[in-house]
């Protein structure tokens, strides 16, 4: 079955690499404390978004979370240059086009 | 009719803001120069950013990100950032450069969201045949950018739901678009108030 996307952007609290360990690391994150913040809702934990209004029980929460596992870390953004350098580049481009 | 099947996209349109007027007041020695300036460097941005350019159409770019089912979230990055960069080069280099050269000031506007597109093959046999992007988010997409303003960004509530936070934060509903007598709400985006780099 095709599971519906959701997105929660999360802020790294802390990256450690497990003690003895060559390739295993603890990382805690949190949701983005900008838009996310931790209330209580008829004496449950709730995660809230502040900015579209949508309340997340913890238990709901927790059973996302584990939906996760076995999901790649991925990173795969476009390789392109800061805007103030992409503004020179494509000056040039442009410029190369119309000469 | 060939359906090669559903796929997940991201979808902008970029025109010019009256470009018809301006055409028509232009000589006609200055009209493939009018749009090779403007489209040119869109179809490069776009691909830049790993989109693929779907059929020109005059002044009208359309930039399709097809989201793959695992590792979706960079796609969805991409794609709003490079509708940031549209948006920065056409002010600061390709309307700056074509009124060096004497052609009218450019200015875009852009539509974008996202949703479920199908695939197929539309022709006759005898006819050459080509894959065609059909799907509710395109026409709705066509839309939203109608509500942009010039070097305004404008995009629809399933986009808006799967942006980074960063971008989220620079949002700001509008009133809806009426589709279909429901109501869909819309955002415009205001790159002004985050750092691109």
């Amino acid at each position: 079955m095709k599971r519906e996307k959701g997105r929660i952007d999360c802020v790294i609290q802390k990256f450690e690499r497990i003690p003895g360990s060559d390739n295993l690391f603890r990382i805690s994150m949190i949701p983005d404390p900008r838009v996310w913040e931790l209330i209580e809702e008829d004496g449950k934990e709730a995660w809230y978004n502040k900015l579209d209004h949508v309340l997340i029980p913890m238990e709901e929460f927790k059973k996302a979370v584990k939906t996760m596992k076995g999901i790649p870390i991925v990173m795969s953004n476009a390789k392109v240059e800061n805007i103030d350098e992409y503004l020179k580049k494509s000056e040039k481009r442009v410029k190369d086009d119309i000469s | 009719m060939a359906d090669h099947g559903s796929i997940e996209v991201v979808v902008i349109y970029a025109d010019i803001v009256g470009s018809t007027k301006i055409v028509n007041e232009l000589p006609e020695s200055k009209i493939p120069l009018f749009y090779k300036i403007y489209c040119n460097e869109l179809y490069k941005i776009i691909n830049d950013f790993k989109g693929f350019v779907y059929k020109p159409v005059g002044d009208e770019v359309i930039g399709i990100f097809f989201i793959p089912e695992t590792g979706w979230i960079p796609t969805i990055d991409n794609s709003i950032r490079c509708i940031s960069y549209i948006r920065y080069v056409t002010k600061y280099v390709i309307s700056q450069i074509a009124e060096s050269i004497s052609l009218p000031k450019i200015q875009c506007r852009i539509g974008a969201d996202y949703g479920v597109a199908q695939i197929v093959d539309i022709g006759v046999e005898g006819i050459k045949i080509s894959a065609e992007i059909l799907g509710n988010v395109m026409n709705v997409t066509a839309k939203i950018r109608e509500k942009s303003n010039p070097g305004e960004v404008t995009i629809g509530q399933k986009y808006y739901e799967q942006l980074h936070t960063d971008y989220k934060l620079i949002c700001k509903k509008i009133n809806p678009l009426i589709i279909n007598k429901t109501e869909y709400n819309i955002y415009h985006v205001n790159f002004d108030n985050i750092k691109n780099s």
